[in-house]
């Protein structure tokens, strides 16, 4: 009869320290789970953020630096609008393109009126879409998406 | 026989109960991180959509040639919030994606920018001075201490809108 009680305790004793140790495991899991499931999170959000941010803040920074008098212009490449500006070294006229083609915004600089291949540009950076508006004579509209989110960005042209 | 058993399971228990309790007093600092990591993240993607509205706004004011152009596009895209003298004030609101609120629909705001426009002075133009804000109505979880508005973005830009137009 000792023997038997004995016996009980003990088992209860090991199962509901089993049992707490499940829990244990469990929790465990859950917040390996929960940290990965938000790594993966904050790392998507932060790669998403850097495309839209740096794809705008360089196209926005192209155009100021470049905003004088018949410099930049809007022109269709492909049958997106691309920026166009125009520079002259040395008295030779030269062209940086600024366009989207195959996700990602490429810039070519070349001598002015050239043809080119679209794969012949720069890869600037990787983006899932880039779009270019044109609101007014003076004001453009540049649209970055990333991860399904877009933001937008209008430019207004100081010079035109 | 008996209590060896018991002293034992005892020991073991008491072992385990007191794991439980380290790791819940651990867990609760690790979701205390997760929570601030996850809103720092989503206070720097605002930053940038913030700092882009308020940018936008700011480069579509300047792109006007006369101030009349200017009021009138902060009249038809923004609400009259106070008129105070030479200074008004303009606001929108904002949803959590950053989508503008109609006008009386507003109870999914989340952010809202304001535009506050003064007269400097007026002589052969008018300077205007415009101060655009982009705040956040409650504050981040976890990482603002503060109940009031969060400030995301702010500009302090000028424009002299001239009597020929540019």
């Amino acid at each position: 009869m000792i023997r038997d009680n004995n016996t009980k305790q003990f088992s209860f004793h090991l199962i509901f320290i089993m049992f707490l140790f499940l829990i244990l495991v469990f929790l465990s899991v859950m917040f390996i789970m929960l940290g990965k499931n938000l790594y993966s999170q904050i790392n998507n959000d932060r790669a998403s953020n850097y495309e839209k941010r740096v794809s705008l803040s360089y196209v926005a920074n192209k155009i100021r630096q470049n905003d004088k008098k018949e410099c930049i212009r809007i022109e269709m490449l492909n049958g997106k609008n691309a920026v166009v500006i125009s520079e002259v070294y040395d008295g030779a006229k030269y062209e940086t393109w600024i366009y989207f083609h195959n996700n990602a915004i490429f810039e070519m600089f070349i001598d002015s009126g050239m043809k080119f291949d679209l794969d012949d540009g720069m890869k600037i950076l990787d983006v899932d879409g880039f779009t270019i508006e044109i609101l007014k004579e003076n004001l453009y509209r540049f649209t970055a998406k990333s991860n399904a989110e877009s933001t937008e960005l209008i430019l207004n042209l100081n010079s035109y | 026989m008996k209590n060896r058993i018991s002293i034992n399971s005892e020991v073991s228990l008491i072992e385990i109960i007191m794991s439980i309790l380290i790791f819940a007093i651990a867990g609760a600092i690790m979701l205390n991180c997760f929570g601030a990591a996850k809103f720092t993240q989503m206070k720097a993607n605002d930053k940038v959509e913030a700092g882009n509205k308020v940018q936008s706004i700011a480069e579509m004011i300047k792109s006007f040639n006369t101030s009349i152009e200017a009021d009138e596009y902060l009249t038809e895209n923004f609400k009259l919030l106070k008129t105070d003298g030479k200074e008004k004030i303009y606001v929108n609101y904002y949803d959590k994606c950053w989508n503008l609120c109609e006008k009386g629909n507003e109870e999914n705001n989340e952010y809202f920018i304001t535009v506050k426009t003064s007269d400097v002075f007026s002589g052969s133009g008018q300077l205007k001075e415009f101060v655009i804000t982009s705040e956040k109505i409650e504050p981040y979880p976890f990482i603002s201490k503060n109940k009031k508005n969060y400030s995301l973005y702010k500009i302090e830009t000028k424009k002299f809108f001239s009597i020929a137009g540019r």
